[in-house]
C-alpha cells in the first residue's frame, strides 16, 4: 500500500509538473511577443531621442537662434535669480544665494 | 483450534510469478498490479519528458532573434550626466558580393541596377571577375535590403556592422577619444571601456555635462584666438566626490570623421600634458606648513631679501614693490618667492615631499582614461627644495592640479578624479587636517579680492571664488624659453566650497586690443594686455567662464539653502 502511495505521488507529481509547464507555453510566447515588440519600441524611441539631443545641442540651439531671432542670448545673473515659496496659496520670492558672503 | 493449526493451506500460484538466481542472493518479485504501474509510471515519464522539453524549448522566431542578436556587433551607447547622448551606436548592414556563389551574372546585374541605378557596374564587373569577395553597398537603408533579399541570390552576402555617432562632435573628444575600422577602441574612454562597451547591456553614464563643457570649450575658444595660445586646458570638477563636470582640451577634433591624428599639438592638455606651473605651488607650501603646525596665517617672516643665490642660480621677487616684512598669508596673497623659500625650508624635504606625495602630484595618477601623463622625476635637494616651494621645476598635470586643490579646499578628503558615475558613493579618507581648508580657503579669497592680490579679475559678483595663479616659462628640449605656461586654479564658494576649476593657456600673447573690465565696482575699462602673466589672461578667461556656468553649478549642481 505504502509503495502503492509512492509511486502514485511521483507519477502524479510528474504529469502535473509536465501539464504546468506546457500551460505556461502559451505565457512564455506571449511575453517573447511584449519584449520583442519592446525591443521595436526602444530601438525607434533611442533613435528619436539622439535626433533630439543632437537638435536640442547647445551648437545646434545658438545656430537656430542666429536663424530666427535676433537678439542675443541674455547672460543671467546669479543674484536674478530667485527662490519661490508658496504658503498657504501665497507665493513669496527670496533672492538666491550660492554663498554666505556679504 | 488445534485441527485448523495442522491444516495444510493450499496456494494458488498460477498467477505468480517467481525469478531466483540461484549463484546469487537476489530475489526480484512482481506481482500482476505492480508491473501494470510499472508500466503506466514508463509512459507517462516518456510523455512527462515531452511535453516539458516542448514547454522550454525556444520558438523558432526566438532563436532566429537570439543568433541574430549574439552574432550582431555591439557597443554600448555613452551618456553625459543627464543622460543625453554624448555616443550612439547605431547598427547597420554592409551588402558583399561573393563572386564565386553567382550562377547569373547578367541577371543579378540587372536585378542590382534597378535598385542601384546611380552605381558604376563598369568597375563592379571588374570586381565580379577577381574573383574575391567584396563590398557592393555599406550602411544600406532597409528598404533596399529588404529589396535584395527578396531577389534570393545567394552571392548577395549581409554583413552586420555597427556605425558609432558623436552627435556632439568635437565637444567630448578628448575625454571618449576614438575607435578603429574593427570598432576597437584606440584612445579615451573608448580604449580604456573597450570591453565594457562591447559587453554591457546598459549605457555607460558619464559625470559630464554637456551644456557646462560647451559653454567652457566656447570661451576658450574665444580666448585661444585673443591671446593666440597654441592651445588651453581645463578642468572643472565636484571637490566632494571628484565628479568631472568639464574636461576640455583644444584643439580638439571631430571623431565622427575617424582621422589619424598624429599632431603632437593635439595632446590632451589637461591629462596627459605635464608641466611646470609655476606659483600655483606656493598653495601646497603653505598648506603643508599649515598641516605641520609650524605657521599660522599670522605668522610674519621679517626681512626678507629681494633675491637669494642657490648653486648659482638667483632667485628673486617677481613684483620689485614686494614689501621686506610679511606674514604668511601675505605672501600667498601676492605670490611672494622668497617667503614661500622661506616657508619651503623651514619645513624641510622630507616634509614637503610626503604633503605633495600625499595630494598625488608627484606621481603617475590613476585615472578612467590612459591619456595619462608621467610628472618629470624630481631629484630633491637643497636647491630644489627651495625652487619646488615656488612652484619652478616641478611639473605635473592639470588633472592633478585640480585634485590636489580638491583635496586641499575639501577639509583634507583624498578624493579621485572620476568622469564614469558611480551611483555607490564610497567612504572618503582624511588625509589632511580639516584645519588646513579652514586656513588656506580665506587666502585664496584674498588673492582675488584684495588689491595685492593677483586674481581681482576673477571676482565674479555671487559665487565667492578663491584661487592662486601660476605664470612659468615654458622649458623646451631642457631649456627655459620665453614662452609661457600660464594658470590659474580657482575654488568655489570658498565659504562652502563645492567646485574646483583649473585653467590653463599654452604659450598666450598678449592682446593689445583686448579691453578688460574691472570688477571692483569702479566701472573702469583697461585696453590691452599689460603683462604676459596669468593675472591678465587665465584670470580673465576663468571669471569669463564662472560668469557663463555658474548659474547652471548654482541652480543645477548645488544645495538650495
Amino acid at each position: 500500500m505504502k509503495k502503492f502511495f509512492v509511486i502514485f505521488l511521483v507519477i502524479s507529481l510528474i504529469l502535473s509538473t509536465a501539464v504546468i509547464k506546457n500551460s505556461t507555453k502559451r505565457i512564455d510566447d506571449d511575453i517573447f511577443t511584449v519584449k520583442e515588440n519592446l525591443r521595436d519600441l526602444k530601438k525607434n524611441y533611442d533613435i528619436l531621442k539622439l535626433e533630439h539631443d543632437y537638435l536640442s545641442s547647445a551648437d545646434k540651439l545658438l545656430e537656430y537662434q542666429n536663424l530666427y531671432f535676433e537678439n542675443e542670448l541674455i547672460k543671467k545673473d546669479i543674484q536674478n535669480i530667485y527662490i519661490i515659496y508658496k504658503q498657504k496659496n501665497i507665493l513669496t520670492f527670496k533672492t538666491f544665494e550660492l554663498t554666505n558672503e556679504k | 483450534m488445534k485441527n485448523n493449526n495442522s491444516k495444510i493451506i493450499i496456494e494458488n500460484q498460477q498467477n505468480d510469478f517467481k525469478y531466483q538466481k540461484n549463484k546469487s542472493n537476489l530475489n526480484i518479485t512482481f506481482n500482476r498490479i505492480s508491473f501494470i504501474f510499472f508500466v503506466f509510471f514508463v509512459i507517462g515519464l516518456l510523455f512527462s519528458i515531452h511535453l516539458i522539453h516542448l514547454g522550454s524549448r525556444k520558438t523558432q522566431v526566438e532563436l532566429i532573434s537570439y543568433n541574430k542578436l549574439s552574432n550582431k556587433p555591439y557597443r554600448a551607447d555613452i551618456v553625459d550626466a543627464n543622460k543625453k547622448y554624448i555616443v550612439k551606436t547605431i547598427n547597420s548592414i554592409d551588402i558583399g558580393i561573393s563572386p564565386q556563389k553567382i550562377i547569373d551574372e547578367k541577371k543579378l546585374l540587372l536585378n542590382l541596377k534597378y535598385i542601384f541605378p546611380n552605381k558604376n557596374y563598369e568597375v563592379i564587373k571588374k570586381k565580379i571577375k577577381k574573383g574575391k569577395f567584396f563590398y557592393f553597398e555599406k550602411k544600406i537603408s532597409e528598404d533596399n535590403y529588404e529589396k535584395l533579399m527578396q531577389l534570393g541570390d545567394k552571392s548577395i552576402e549581409p554583413r552586420d556592422n555597427l556605425i558609432r555617432i558623436y552627435p556632439q562632435k568635437n565637444l567630448f573628444s578628448h575625454i571618449i577619444g576614438q575607435i578603429d575600422n574593427d570598432n576597437n577602441g584606440i584612445s579615451g574612454l573608448e580604449k580604456s571601456l573597450d570591453e565594457r562597451l562591447k559587453n554591457a547591456k546598459e549605457q555607460v553614464t558619464l559625470t559630464v555635462d554637456k551644456d557646462i563643457q560647451y559653454l567652457i570649450r566656447e570661451e576658450l575658444k574665444k580666448f585661444n584666438k585673443i591671446f593666440k595660445a597654441k592651445g588651453s586646458g581645463s578642468i572643472l570638477m565636484d571637490i566632494n566626490n571628484g565628479d568631472i563636470l568639464s574636461l576640455v582640451s583644444l584643439p580638439d577634433f571631430d571623431p565622427n570623421k575617424r582621422e589619424k591624428i598624429s599632431d603632437l599639438n593635439y595632446i590632451n592638455r589637461v591629462t596627459k600634458g605635464v608641466y611646470e606651473f609655476g606659483s600655483v605651488f606656493k598653495t601646497f607650501t603653505i598648506a603643508a606648513a599649515f598641516e605641520e603646525k609650524l605657521i599660522e596665517p599670522q605668522t610674519k617672516f621679517i626681512d626678507l631679501p629681494h633675491s637669494l643665490n642657490c648653486a648659482g642660480f638667483k632667485i628673486k621677487e617677481y613684483d620689485k614693490k614686494i614689501p621686506k616684512n610679511l606674514t604668511a598669508e601675505q605672501i600667498l596673497v601676492r605670490s611672494g618667492n622668497i617667503g614661500s623659500v622661506r616657508i619651503g625650508q623651514q619645513l624641510g624635504e622630507e616634509k614637503l615631499r610626503t604633503f605633495l606625495s600625499k595630494l598625488g602630484v608627484l606621481e603617475k595618477i590613476s585615472f578612467d582614461i590612459e591619456e595619462v601623463g608621467k610628472p618629470i622625476k624630481f631629484n630633491w635637494g637643497k636647491c630644489p627644495l627651495a625652487t619646488a616651494s615656488f612652484g619652478h621645476g616641478i611639473t605635473t598635470t592639470l588633472l592633478q592640479l585640480a585634485k590636489a586643490y580638491s583635496i586641499i579646499s575639501n577639509g583634507g578628503f583624498n578624493i579621485q578624479p572620476r568622469l564614469i558615475k558611480n551611483e555607490n558613493e564610497n567612504q572618503l579618507e582624511r588625509i589632511i587636517n580639516n584645519d588646513v581648508s579652514k586656513k588656506i580657503l580665506p587666502i585664496l579669497r584674498k588673492v582675488v579680492t584684495t588689491k595685492e592680490g593677483t586674481a581681482s579679475l576673477a571676482n565674479v559678483a555671487g559665487y565667492e571664488i578663491g584661487g592662486k595663479t601660476g605664470t612659468a616659462q615654458k622649458s623646451v628640449s631642457g631649456k627655459y624659453s620665453n614662452q609661457k605656461i600660464n594658470s590659474f586654479v580657482t575654488v568655489f564658494p570658498t565659504s562652502n566650497p563645492q567646485f574646483v576649476l583649473a585653467i590653463m593657456l599654452d604659450e598666450p600673447k598678449t592682446n593689445a586690443n583686448y579691453i578688460y573690465h574691472y570688477r571692483d565696482g569702479s566701472n573702469i575699462k583697461y585696453k590691452g594686455t599689460p603683462y604676459n602673466t596669468a593675472g591678465w589672461t587665465t584670470v580673465e578667461v576663468t571669471g569669463q567662464i564662472v560668469e557663463k556656468i555658474g548659474p547652471i553649478l548654482a541652480t543645477k549642481y548645488s544645495e538650495i539653502k
